[in-house]
Protein backbone atom coordinates (compact mmCIF):
# COMPACT_ATOMS: atom_id res chain seq x y z
CA UNK A 1 0.00 0.00 0.00
CA UNK A 2 1.49 3.32 -1.01
CA UNK A 3 1.83 6.02 1.52
CA UNK A 4 -0.70 8.69 0.62
CA UNK A 5 -1.69 12.02 2.07
CA UNK A 6 -4.00 10.53 4.65
CA UNK A 7 -1.17 8.65 6.34
CA UNK A 8 0.70 11.86 6.95
CA UNK A 9 -2.46 13.64 8.09
CA UNK A 10 -3.18 10.93 10.63
CA UNK A 11 0.41 11.07 11.87
CA UNK A 12 0.21 14.84 12.17
CA UNK A 13 -3.05 14.69 14.10
CA UNK A 14 -1.69 12.01 16.45
CA UNK A 15 1.37 14.11 17.26
CA UNK A 16 -0.86 17.18 17.68
CA UNK A 17 -3.02 15.42 20.21
CA UNK A 18 0.00 14.08 22.05
CA UNK A 19 1.14 17.67 22.38
CA UNK A 20 -2.29 18.73 23.69
CA UNK A 21 -2.17 15.88 26.20
CA UNK A 22 1.19 17.13 27.32
CA UNK A 23 -0.21 20.61 27.82
CA UNK A 24 -2.98 19.29 29.99
CA UNK A 25 -1.03 16.77 32.02
CA UNK A 26 2.14 18.76 32.67
CA UNK A 27 0.56 21.92 33.86
CA UNK A 28 2.83 22.39 36.81
CA UNK A 29 6.22 22.60 35.17
CA UNK A 30 6.99 25.41 32.75
CA UNK A 31 9.62 23.49 30.82
CA UNK A 32 7.18 20.69 30.06
CA UNK A 33 4.63 23.23 28.87
CA UNK A 34 7.09 24.75 26.43
CA UNK A 35 8.10 21.29 25.19
CA UNK A 36 4.46 20.37 24.57
CA UNK A 37 3.97 23.56 22.53
CA UNK A 38 7.03 22.55 20.52
CA UNK A 39 5.50 19.16 19.80
CA UNK A 40 2.32 20.85 18.54
CA UNK A 41 4.34 23.10 16.23
CA UNK A 42 6.18 20.03 14.94
CA UNK A 43 2.87 18.36 14.08
CA UNK A 44 1.77 21.42 12.13
CA UNK A 45 5.05 21.41 10.19
CA UNK A 46 4.54 17.77 9.22
CA UNK A 47 1.05 18.64 8.00
CA UNK A 48 2.28 21.53 5.86
CA UNK A 49 5.02 19.48 4.24
CA UNK A 50 2.58 16.63 3.55
CA UNK A 51 0.24 18.95 1.70
CA UNK A 52 3.14 20.58 -0.13
CA UNK A 53 4.16 17.17 -1.38
CA UNK A 54 0.60 16.28 -2.33
CA UNK A 55 -0.04 19.32 -4.48
CA UNK A 56 3.54 19.61 -5.72
CA UNK A 57 3.31 23.22 -4.63
CA UNK A 58 6.03 25.12 -2.92
CA UNK A 59 4.13 27.34 -0.59
CA UNK A 60 3.83 24.64 2.07
CA UNK A 61 7.55 24.23 2.47
CA UNK A 62 8.15 27.97 2.51
CA UNK A 63 5.56 28.37 5.21
CA UNK A 64 7.38 25.74 7.24
CA UNK A 65 10.53 27.85 6.95
CA UNK A 66 8.74 30.80 8.45
CA UNK A 67 7.12 28.69 11.14
CA UNK A 68 10.57 27.49 12.14
CA UNK A 69 11.82 31.07 12.23
CA UNK A 70 9.03 32.33 14.44
CA UNK A 71 9.18 29.31 16.71
CA UNK A 72 12.92 29.64 17.21
CA UNK A 73 12.71 33.33 18.10
CA UNK A 74 9.79 32.71 20.46
CA UNK A 75 11.68 29.94 22.25
CA UNK A 76 14.73 32.15 22.64
CA UNK A 77 12.83 34.98 24.29
CA UNK A 78 10.74 32.68 26.48
CA UNK A 79 13.77 30.75 27.73
CA UNK A 80 15.74 33.88 28.58
CA UNK A 81 12.79 35.25 30.52
CA UNK A 82 12.46 31.90 32.29
CA UNK A 83 16.11 31.89 33.31
CA UNK A 84 15.86 35.40 34.67
CA UNK A 85 12.76 34.52 36.61
CA UNK A 86 14.37 31.42 38.01
CA UNK A 87 17.30 33.48 39.25
CA UNK A 88 14.92 35.47 41.40
CA UNK A 89 12.50 32.82 42.53
CA UNK A 90 14.40 29.49 42.37
CA UNK A 91 11.34 27.53 41.36
CA UNK A 92 9.71 26.56 38.07
CA UNK A 93 6.42 25.38 39.41
CA UNK A 94 3.51 27.32 37.96
CA UNK A 95 1.85 27.64 41.37
CA UNK A 96 4.66 29.89 42.56
CA UNK A 97 4.18 32.34 39.71
CA UNK A 98 1.80 34.50 41.69
CA UNK A 99 3.68 37.76 41.94
CA UNK A 100 0.99 39.65 40.08
CA UNK A 101 -1.82 38.25 42.14
CA UNK A 102 -3.75 41.04 43.80
CA UNK B 1 8.35 -1.65 -0.27
CA UNK B 2 11.08 0.49 1.23
CA UNK B 3 9.03 3.64 1.49
CA UNK B 4 6.18 2.29 3.66
CA UNK B 5 8.77 0.62 5.86
CA UNK B 6 10.62 3.88 6.33
CA UNK B 7 7.42 5.79 6.94
CA UNK B 8 6.15 3.39 9.57
CA UNK B 9 9.50 3.22 11.31
CA UNK B 10 9.93 6.99 11.45
CA UNK B 11 6.36 7.64 12.50
CA UNK B 12 6.39 4.95 15.20
CA UNK B 13 9.61 6.31 16.66
CA UNK B 14 8.27 9.86 16.43
CA UNK B 15 5.10 8.99 18.32
CA UNK B 16 7.02 7.07 20.97
CA UNK B 17 9.46 9.95 21.38
CA UNK B 18 6.63 12.46 21.77
CA UNK B 19 4.94 10.29 24.40
CA UNK B 20 8.27 9.97 26.18
CA UNK B 21 8.67 13.75 26.22
CA UNK B 22 5.53 14.07 28.32
CA UNK B 23 6.09 11.17 30.66
CA UNK B 24 9.81 11.45 31.28
CA UNK B 25 10.93 11.64 34.85
CA UNK B 26 13.51 14.38 34.48
CA UNK B 27 13.33 17.45 32.23
CA UNK B 28 16.70 16.62 30.69
CA UNK B 29 15.29 13.34 29.38
CA UNK B 30 12.30 15.22 27.96
CA UNK B 31 14.53 17.53 25.94
CA UNK B 32 16.64 14.64 24.66
CA UNK B 33 13.53 12.77 23.57
CA UNK B 34 12.36 15.92 21.83
CA UNK B 35 15.65 16.03 19.91
CA UNK B 36 15.03 12.42 18.91
CA UNK B 37 11.54 13.39 17.73
CA UNK B 38 13.04 16.18 15.62
CA UNK B 39 15.42 13.74 13.95
CA UNK B 40 12.57 11.41 13.10
CA UNK B 41 10.61 14.33 11.69
CA UNK B 42 13.61 15.17 9.52
CA UNK B 43 13.43 11.60 8.22
CA UNK B 44 9.73 12.06 7.43
CA UNK B 45 10.51 15.29 5.60
CA UNK B 46 13.10 13.43 3.54
CA UNK B 47 10.42 10.98 2.47
CA UNK B 48 8.34 13.87 1.16
CA UNK B 49 11.01 15.41 -1.07
CA UNK B 50 11.72 18.24 1.36
CA UNK B 51 15.44 17.75 1.82
CA UNK B 52 16.18 21.39 2.53
CA UNK B 53 13.59 21.48 5.27
CA UNK B 54 14.92 18.27 6.78
CA UNK B 55 18.43 19.68 6.97
CA UNK B 56 17.12 23.01 8.23
CA UNK B 57 15.27 21.19 10.97
CA UNK B 58 18.38 19.32 12.01
CA UNK B 59 20.78 22.22 11.81
CA UNK B 60 18.64 25.08 13.06
CA UNK B 61 15.97 23.49 15.18
CA UNK B 62 18.04 20.77 16.82
CA UNK B 63 21.42 22.44 16.58
CA UNK B 64 20.40 25.81 17.94
CA UNK B 65 17.00 25.75 19.58
CA UNK B 66 17.15 22.35 21.26
CA UNK B 67 20.69 23.03 22.46
CA UNK B 68 19.41 26.28 23.96
CA UNK B 69 16.72 24.21 25.66
CA UNK B 70 19.37 21.89 27.04
CA UNK B 71 21.36 24.75 28.47
CA UNK B 72 18.33 26.29 30.08
CA UNK B 73 17.22 22.95 31.53
CA UNK B 74 20.68 22.49 32.97
CA UNK B 75 20.56 25.95 34.51
CA UNK B 76 17.13 25.42 35.99
CA UNK B 77 17.70 22.28 38.02
CA UNK B 78 14.46 21.56 39.80
CA UNK B 79 15.10 18.78 42.22
CA UNK B 80 11.70 17.58 43.22
CA UNK B 81 9.63 15.58 40.77
CA UNK B 82 6.08 16.48 40.14
CA UNK B 83 3.86 13.41 40.10
CA UNK B 84 0.78 13.83 38.01
CA UNK B 85 -2.12 11.44 37.93
CA UNK B 86 -3.23 10.47 34.47
CA UNK B 87 -6.70 9.15 35.24
CA UNK B 88 -8.48 11.97 37.06
CA UNK B 89 -12.02 13.09 36.42
CA UNK B 90 -10.83 16.21 34.63
CA UNK B 91 -8.72 14.18 32.25
CA UNK B 92 -11.66 11.93 31.46
CA UNK B 93 -13.42 14.78 29.67
CA UNK B 94 -10.20 15.58 27.84
CA UNK B 95 -9.73 12.00 26.66
CA UNK B 96 -13.31 11.81 25.41
CA UNK B 97 -13.00 15.06 23.50
CA UNK B 98 -9.71 14.05 21.93
CA UNK B 99 -11.11 10.68 20.94
CA UNK B 100 -14.11 12.34 19.33
CA UNK B 101 -11.84 14.75 17.45
CA UNK B 102 -9.56 12.00 16.19
CA UNK B 103 -12.50 9.90 14.96
CA UNK B 104 -14.01 12.98 13.33
CA UNK B 105 -10.78 13.79 11.49
CA UNK B 106 -10.57 10.21 10.33
CA UNK B 107 -14.15 10.14 9.03
CA UNK B 108 -13.92 13.46 7.20
CA UNK B 109 -10.55 12.66 5.74
CA UNK B 110 -11.80 9.31 4.51
CA UNK B 111 -14.82 10.96 2.94
CA UNK B 112 -12.89 13.81 1.38
CA UNK B 113 -9.89 11.93 0.13
CA UNK B 114 -11.59 8.67 -0.70
CA UNK B 115 -9.64 6.30 1.45
CA UNK B 116 -6.04 5.64 2.29
CA UNK B 117 -4.75 4.98 -1.21
CA UNK B 118 -4.86 8.52 -2.52
CA UNK B 119 -3.68 9.45 -5.98
CA UNK B 120 -1.22 12.26 -6.39
CA UNK B 121 -2.80 15.46 -7.62
CA UNK B 122 -1.54 17.29 -10.70
CA UNK B 123 1.75 18.68 -9.61
CA UNK B 124 2.80 22.17 -10.56
CA UNK B 125 6.49 21.95 -11.31
CA UNK B 126 8.65 24.94 -11.94
CA UNK B 127 11.37 24.58 -14.54
CA UNK B 128 14.22 24.29 -12.08
CA UNK B 129 17.24 22.09 -11.66
CA UNK B 130 17.01 21.34 -7.98
CA UNK B 131 15.31 22.37 -4.79
CA UNK B 132 17.47 25.31 -3.91
CA UNK B 133 16.92 26.81 -7.34
CA UNK B 134 13.20 26.43 -6.80
CA UNK B 135 13.44 27.91 -3.33
CA UNK B 136 15.31 30.91 -4.61
CA UNK B 137 12.84 31.53 -7.41
CA UNK B 138 9.80 31.29 -5.17
CA UNK B 139 11.00 32.74 -1.91
CA UNK B 140 12.62 35.85 -3.26
CA UNK B 141 10.10 36.42 -6.02
CA UNK B 142 6.67 35.84 -4.52
CA UNK B 143 7.36 36.02 -0.82
CA UNK B 144 10.00 38.70 -0.43
CA UNK B 145 7.85 40.68 1.98
CA UNK B 146 7.36 37.75 4.33
CA UNK B 147 11.08 37.04 4.12
CA UNK B 148 11.95 40.58 5.23
CA UNK B 149 9.38 40.44 8.01
CA UNK B 150 10.88 37.16 9.20
CA UNK B 151 14.25 38.86 9.35
CA UNK B 152 12.74 41.64 11.41
CA UNK B 153 11.18 39.13 13.77
CA UNK B 154 14.55 37.47 14.28
CA UNK B 155 16.20 40.83 14.94
CA UNK B 156 13.59 41.79 17.50
CA UNK B 157 13.90 38.40 19.20
CA UNK B 158 17.67 38.74 19.36
CA UNK B 159 17.47 42.23 20.86
CA UNK B 160 14.83 41.04 23.29
CA UNK B 161 16.89 38.06 24.42
CA UNK B 162 19.97 40.22 24.99
CA UNK B 163 18.04 42.94 26.83
CA UNK B 164 16.29 40.40 29.03
CA UNK B 165 19.59 38.92 30.10
CA UNK B 166 20.97 42.18 31.48
CA UNK B 167 20.83 42.31 35.25
CA UNK B 168 22.14 44.75 37.77
CA UNK B 169 25.26 42.71 38.39
CA UNK B 170 26.10 42.25 34.73
CA UNK B 171 25.68 45.90 33.81
CA UNK B 172 25.82 48.00 36.96
CA UNK B 173 24.44 51.43 36.41
CA UNK B 174 27.13 54.04 36.70
CA UNK B 175 25.05 56.89 38.01
CA UNK B 176 26.28 59.61 40.29
CA UNK B 177 24.72 60.03 43.69
CA UNK B 178 25.20 63.75 44.37
CA UNK B 179 24.03 63.49 47.98
CA UNK B 180 26.67 60.87 48.77
CA UNK B 181 29.28 62.91 47.05
CA UNK B 182 28.40 65.99 49.07
CA UNK B 183 28.35 64.07 52.35
CA UNK B 184 31.97 62.96 52.09
CA UNK B 185 34.03 63.98 55.10
CA UNK B 186 37.71 64.67 55.33
CA UNK B 187 38.37 61.62 57.50
CA UNK B 188 37.10 59.08 54.99
CA UNK B 189 38.70 60.64 51.92
CA UNK B 190 42.25 61.67 52.85
CA UNK B 191 44.85 59.73 54.81
CA UNK B 192 48.25 61.08 55.79
CA UNK B 193 50.99 58.47 55.57
CA UNK B 194 54.56 58.73 56.68
CA UNK B 195 56.84 57.39 53.95
CA UNK B 196 60.42 56.18 54.49
CA UNK B 197 63.11 57.10 52.01
CA UNK B 198 62.86 55.08 48.77
CA UNK B 199 60.10 52.91 50.16
CA UNK B 200 56.90 54.00 48.44
CA UNK B 201 53.35 53.25 49.42
CA UNK B 202 51.67 49.92 48.62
Amino acid sequence: MDIGLLHYMVLSSIVLFIGIFGLFLNRKSIISLILSVEIIILAININFVAFANYWGDFKGQIFVLFTLTVSASEIAVVLVALVQYFNKKSSVWVDDLSNLKG
Amino acid sequence: MIEPLMFYMFSALLILACIAVIFAKKPMYSVLFLIFAFFNTAGIFLLQKAEFLAMTLVIVYVGAVAVLFLFVVMLINNRKDYQFKIFTKYNLVLFTLVLVMVVEIYIYAMKGLGGFATPVANPIFLDTKNFVHNLGLTLYDDYYYVFIVAGLILTVAMIGAVVLSLTDTVTPSKQQDVFLQNMRSKEESVVLKKVEDEQGIN
